[in-house]
């Protein structure tokens, strides 16, 4: 198997993989943000951009598995 | 007259230098790059104007096979990025025009989201974290401008390379660090970097803490600058994606129903992407400008144990645990 191959098998079921890390995350998050939101209705903004933040820094994680693939497929068509 | 040359020395022209230097430095690794493998594959994306003025002919060539063609093309997204740069400029400069004391519609909106930038840092940074919203809050403007050309028709997002988003993290990670070495002397920055050890136990832990604080270094303006980068990069192929599938559908469409070979306006399938787009674009620069306050708050001194007046629990910074 050539290392592009392995990387072409690789690289999607890795994403899959922190994809579903991320979608836990977020699950969790925006659950106890609605929680939150559930127990006290006045808080919703405090509570909206607290959320947001959150699921940008979970996301992220399933982004760097996005990315970095970008990043070494690079040097891969470049050695071979 | 030597408190104003003092003050030309200071943060605000520093740090524009800084950001100037870093700039360039990251436009020559992409040079670098894009000289050293020809490999890269072009990822699907808006045309923006330089794409446009690259493809015209002159005279029979091609603009983009000329020696300025490959310049042009090599150093696009930070060709842009001074485009943009120039138009937030002249942007900034038409909106604090007025300094009336009652305010008109423009100088309204302005002081609005002056005031709505001020407000946010300071609930993360507390009152002593004033003199850092100029920074945080320019840096918001320039990334959310930069973002969303990327929608703007005829403009790209410079924060799509990973060039634009690794030379904004640098600018961010030694603004933090010299502020910390500025506020809390050597000494207190090293022991802040062992970890703030108070008892035994905590002595004894030190050089753990000590390596952990410079992964930390490390890692903290890397995930910045990836996560800005990534989610930009993506928004960016999604739309190109969604345009080419658009511009295929309707050359079928055309073939079948015309006979005409392809198309050239798509059905705009983009076009839901766009609020995904908006959405993304202003979330990445707040939660960016968010990351470098509170990693700038953990540095700052807290002045809980003050006896001089009383700080409610308000103007403690929101990540200190």
């Amino acid at each position: 198997m050539t290392p592009t191959a392995l990387f072409m098998i690789g690289y999607p079921i890795g994403l899959g993989i922190a994809a579903l890390g991320a979608g836990i995350g977020l699950g969790r998050a925006v659950g106890s943000a609605m929680e939150a939101t559930g127990r006290q209705p006045e808080a919703s903004g405090t509570i909206l951009i607290s959320m947001i933040v959150g699921c940008a820094l979970i996301e992220a994680l399933a982004i760097y598995a996005l990315v970095s693939p970008f990043v070494v497929g690079g040097y891969l068509t470049a050695a071979q | 007259m030597t408190k104003r040359m003092a003050g030309l020395a200071g943060w605000r022209v520093l740090v524009p230098l800084m950001a100037a230097a870093m700039l360039l430095l990251s436009g020559g690794a992409g040079w670098a790059a894009a000289e050293g493998d020809h490999g890269h594959a072009a990822h699907p994306e808006l045309p923006n104007y330089l794409t446009v003025l690259l493809a015209t002919e002159v005279g029979g060539t091609r603009i983009g096979d000329t020696h300025f063609g490959h310049f042009v093309h090599t150093f696009e997204k930070q060709i842009l990025l001074v485009t943009i740069l120039v138009l937030l400029l002249l942007f900034v400069w038409w909106a604090s025009r007025q300094k009336a004391l009652i305010p008109g519609k423009r100088q309204a909106a302005v002081e609005l989201l002056a005031e709505t930038m001020y407000g946010f840092y300071t609930d993360i940074l507390g009152k002593q974290g004033a003199k850092h919203v100029p920074f945080l809050g320019s840096l918001f403007l320039f990334i959310i401008a930069c973002n969303l050309s990327g929608i703007v028709p005829g403009l790209g997002a410079p924060t799509s390379v990973f060039q634009t988003t690794s030379a904004l993290a640098l600018i961010v990670a030694v603004y933090v660090e010299v502020f910390a070495w500025r506020e809390n002397g050597i000494k207190g920055y090293l022991f802040h970097a062992f970890g703030s050890p108070r008892s035994i136990p905590q002595w004894v832990l030190c050089p753990l803490f000590f390596m952990l604080h410079w992964v930390e270094t490390l890692a903290r303006p890397l995930s910045l600058a990836l996560r800005l980068f990534g989610n930009i990069m993506g928004k960016d192929i999604l739309i190109g994606v969604f345009m080419l599938m658009g511009i295929s559908m309707m050359g079928a469409l055309l073939k079948a129903v015309a006979g005409a070979e392809s198309a050239i306006v798509g059905i705009p399938l983009q076009f839901p992407v766009y609020f995904l787009a908006l959405l993304l674009s202003v979330i990445q620069a707040i939660v960016f400008t968010l990351l470098t306050a509170i990693y700038i708050s953990l540095y700052q001194h807290h002045h809980d144990s003050d006896d001089g007046h009383e700080e409610h629990g308000h103007g403690e910074p929101a990540a200190a645990h």
